[in-house]
């Protein structure tokens, strides 16, 4: 038997593990359960309801020799690399500016800026839809104003204009949520360099390139890391944009969508689930190769 | 009042008490005694008449409830929702809390349920119910095709959706075109050029003859439907490489893109081709049967000035209309009480009186002969300047071609879509030479990935 002292000992010792216990299980039940078993079901064949068969690599062979998988890693690549090139310089000079003490109204537009993340993808996705209509869309109306008369482009019905329409919508979307975390970061920026280099004889240039970026490097290279891996899971506004999965020329195809399109639309949640753990591999990949690089680069 | 945490996080913990006991002391929904699951607003219009929650006393779903004793609730699940619930349902039907009685089913989806062998698909055959009741006989054949896997039927169509061509007659005829004595698409190419000159000559360029996609392959499955050919057959061969395709393909891009182009995308976002052709932007639009219930909401300033005519023909043989969308209602195997199930399917969508019903909150046309008769509008439609539409589309339901589900179909549908667009970019581009070549290698291209994707589903079915 446990006397006052042992008991009191116990709970002690126990109740670190009893308070995480509710997130642990929870954990385990709705996230590495299910990882799991999608791992054990990308090796396999889901024929019929209920029915599972071990296949081995077969689904993930097929997967190297699928055109349509290559396609979305191709999208994904391309919407990826044109997203974040734009996203960062573009969110990193809103920073300045509104991190400029000579900018009237700062906050207001600081939040005018990051409001756009507040309203959510769909809206954003379906606004654009309105915006970019043909004949009575905001943006061809712009256009013909200075043109004289509307021009009909064509920006959802183009492979090439499409894609320039996602990714317009999602830097309307972005810009603003990744301003704020330089934003952040430029004000922990240590203002005494700037003077010392001013001393120095520091052109603002100068400056911006030996202070400010690399005062704002670990959170650069955050934003960048995210937005690898954002980018790779983007779906939902090329999903609302092209209803039904009618991107012209396939531009609607990112590697979620085509394992979306898979497990939901043919009912292959074996192929899905290779699809879901190729993209895995992928970003670890990518992730891996970046702290490496930018591990390098701070030696 | 001092809080220690500061008043934001007071603030917080008031609304989450306030949400926390609304939340609880909510009166708990009234279980029904049956369920049906649809994807379409439409279909609950039509079930219910005005109110989902107050359903018409006259209504299918108020006189199976009188009729039967039992509570029925008409659930409304978005067509994506339903896919997942379903789809997991099938896969356990153990671990389902709930399981609907009867479940309406969206034709382009029905493929993924298909992918099984037919004794493990989800959904309960209804080949002896349909032929005991005589529905079987009562029913257009060709519209079981799609429900249909190896003979068993699956579900009960519940309409034809033959498609027709809808037109400004008021802009045509201003410009001396007679669209209805239009006997070949070849000839309405030709008519639309014409037209488009005329229209351009009096200072509207934009203008274009027809609604047709640049991008997708929709409109070109609808008009290769119209010369019976699937994408993907019952035995699983792929036509992309068919003559037919081939040759309809070069018309096609030739009418949407190039110095001949005679067709126009819709406009995206609310109200699409019902704007456009109100606006005289696209002045004609390939049309179903259910179309016109919304032209009639959209399109009222167009009163007398649309009229509807059956689809040109590629070639002698061909049909003269199509077959866009449709729906079916399946009884899931694990439903609870399948002869309940049957009762509530045959109220529900074939019935007469349930029928006459629907008539007031739809356009559609039901696959069940019988109830043609009845539908005739008196004095035709005002929107269409007094024609009789709804005969026109009775008079072409027995016509509509066999349109056949596979697993594979949207996947043929979204190949052959790419192979439109790289043929509407060569035409637009004005790379004519050698066109036949170029669309009959998109075709080769997309035919082989599609028997991929059929010869590696095979193989990890054995």
């Amino acid at each position: 038997m446990l006397d006052r002292r042992g008991l009191w000992k116990l709970q002690a010792k126990a109740a670190p593990y009893l308070f995480v216990a509710p997130f642990v299980v929870l954990f385990l039940s709705f996230m590495v359960y299910p990882l799991l078993r999608s791992i054990m079901l990308s090796f396999s064949a889901t024929p019929a309801p209920g029915v599972v068969k071990f296949t081995g690599l077969a689904n993930y062979a097929y997967l190297m020799r699928d055109p349509a998988f290559w396609q979305a890693v191709e999208n994904t690549a391309i919407y990826s690399v044109a997203f974040l090139s734009i996203q960062l310089p573009l969110a990193l000079l809103l920073a300045i500016l509104l991190n400029s003490k000579h900018v009237w109204f700062r906050n207001f537009f600081r939040f005018a800026f990051f409001s756009t993340h507040l309203v959510g993808t769909v809206f954003v996705a379906v606004l654009f839809t309105q915006i970019l209509n043909t004949r009575s869309g905001l943006l061809n109306k712009s256009i013909g104003f200075f043109l004289g008369a509307t021009p009909q482009i064509n920006w959802l019905g183009d492979p090439v204009l499409a894609r320039i329409s996602v990714l317009l919508a999602w830097l309307w979307l972005s810009i603003g949520y990744a301003m704020i975390y330089l934003l952040a970061s430029l004000q922990s920026v240590d203002q005494e360099l700037y003077e010392a280099a001013s001393v120095d004889g520091a052109g603002r240039f100068g400056q911006f390139w030996h202070i400010t970026i690399p005062g704002i490097r670990p959170v650069l290279l955050f934003m960048l890391l995210v937005g690898v891996i954002g980018s790779f899971q983007l779906f939902e506004l090329p999903y609302v944009l092209f209803p039904g999965g009618t991107g012209p020329g396939g531009a609607d195809l990112t590697i979620v969508a085509y394992l979306y399109r898979n497990a939901f639309s043919a009912g292959n949640l074996a192929y899905a689930s290779a699809i879901g753990w190729t993209l895995v591999l992928m970003l670890l990949l990518l992730s891996a190769l970046q702290l490496k690089l930018s591990m390098r680069r701070t030696q | 009042m001092h809080f220690p945490l500061g008043k934001p996080i007071a603030a917080m913990l008031i609304i989450a008490m306030v949400t926390g006991i609304t939340i609880f002391n909510r009166p708990a929904e009234v279980k029904k005694d049956m369920t049906l699951w649809t994807f379409a607003e439409s279909h609950i219009r039509m079930l219910t008449g005005k109110s989902r929650r107050s359903p018409d006393p006259e209504s299918p779903v108020k006189r199976f409830e009188a009729e039967t004793g039992k509570t029925l609730d008409p659930k409304l699940i978005g067509s994506r929702g339903m896919d997942i619930r379903l789809l997991s349902m099938f896969n356990n039907p153990e671990a389902s809390e709930e399981i609907p009685d009867i479940v309406f089913l969206e034709i382009s989806g029905l493929g993924r349920y298909f992918r099984a062998p037919v004794d493990k698909i989800g959904l309960m055959p209804l080949n002896d119910r349909l032929t005991a009741s005589g529905w079987m006989d009562q029913i257009v054949k060709a519209r079981f095709a799609p429900y249909t896997k190896e003979g068993l039927i699956f579900g009960v169509p519940i309409d034809l959706h033959p498609v027709t061509l809808t037109y400004r007659k008021d802009l045509w005829d201003e410009a001396g075109i007679d669209v209805q004595s239009i006997q070949t698409w070849e000839e309405f190419h030709h008519a639309g050029l014409r037209f488009q000159a005329y229209w351009r000559s009096r200072g509207f360029p934009n203008r274009r003859a027809i609604v047709l996609q640049s991008a997708g392959a929709d409109d070109l499955v609808m008009l290769l439907l119209a010369q019976h050919i699937n994408l993907v057959d019952g035995d699983l061969n792929v036509h992309l490489t068919d003559a037919v395709v081939v040759q309809t393909l070069i018309k096609y891009a030739r009418m949407v893109a190039g110095p001949e182009q005679i067709a126009g995308d819709v406009t995206t976002g609310g109200g699409g081709s019902y704007r456009d052709l109100s606006r005289g932007d696209l002045c004609a639009v390939l049309s179903p049967d259910w179309m016109v219930y919304y032209l009639h909401q959209y399109t009222t300033d167009l009163n007398g000035k649309l009229a509807m005519r059956p689809l040109p023909v590629f070639k002698p043989g061909d049909t003269p209309t199509s077959t866009w969308g449709g729906t079916c209602v399946a009884i899931p195997k694990a439903a609870r009480n399948k002869d309940l199930s049957w009762k509530l399917l045959e109220k529900m969508v074939l019935d007469a009186e349930s029928i006459r019903f629907e008539r007031a909150f739809s356009s559609v046309i039901p696959p069940i002969r019988s109830s043609w008769p009845g539908m005739r509008s008196r004095g035709g439609d005002p929107l269409f300047g007094g024609q009789d539409v709804t005969q026109l589309y009775i008079d072409l339901a027995d016509k509509i071609p066999r349109r056949i589900s596979t697993p594979f179909s949207v996947y043929a549908t979204a190949r052959l879509g790419m192979a439109v667009h790289e043929m509407v970019t060569k035409v637009r581009d004005g790379g004519d030479a050698n066109l036949e070549r170029y669309a009959r290698d998109r075709l080769i291209e997309a035919q082989r990935d599609v028997e991929a994707l059929i010869a590696f589903t095979r193989s990890q079915e054995n």
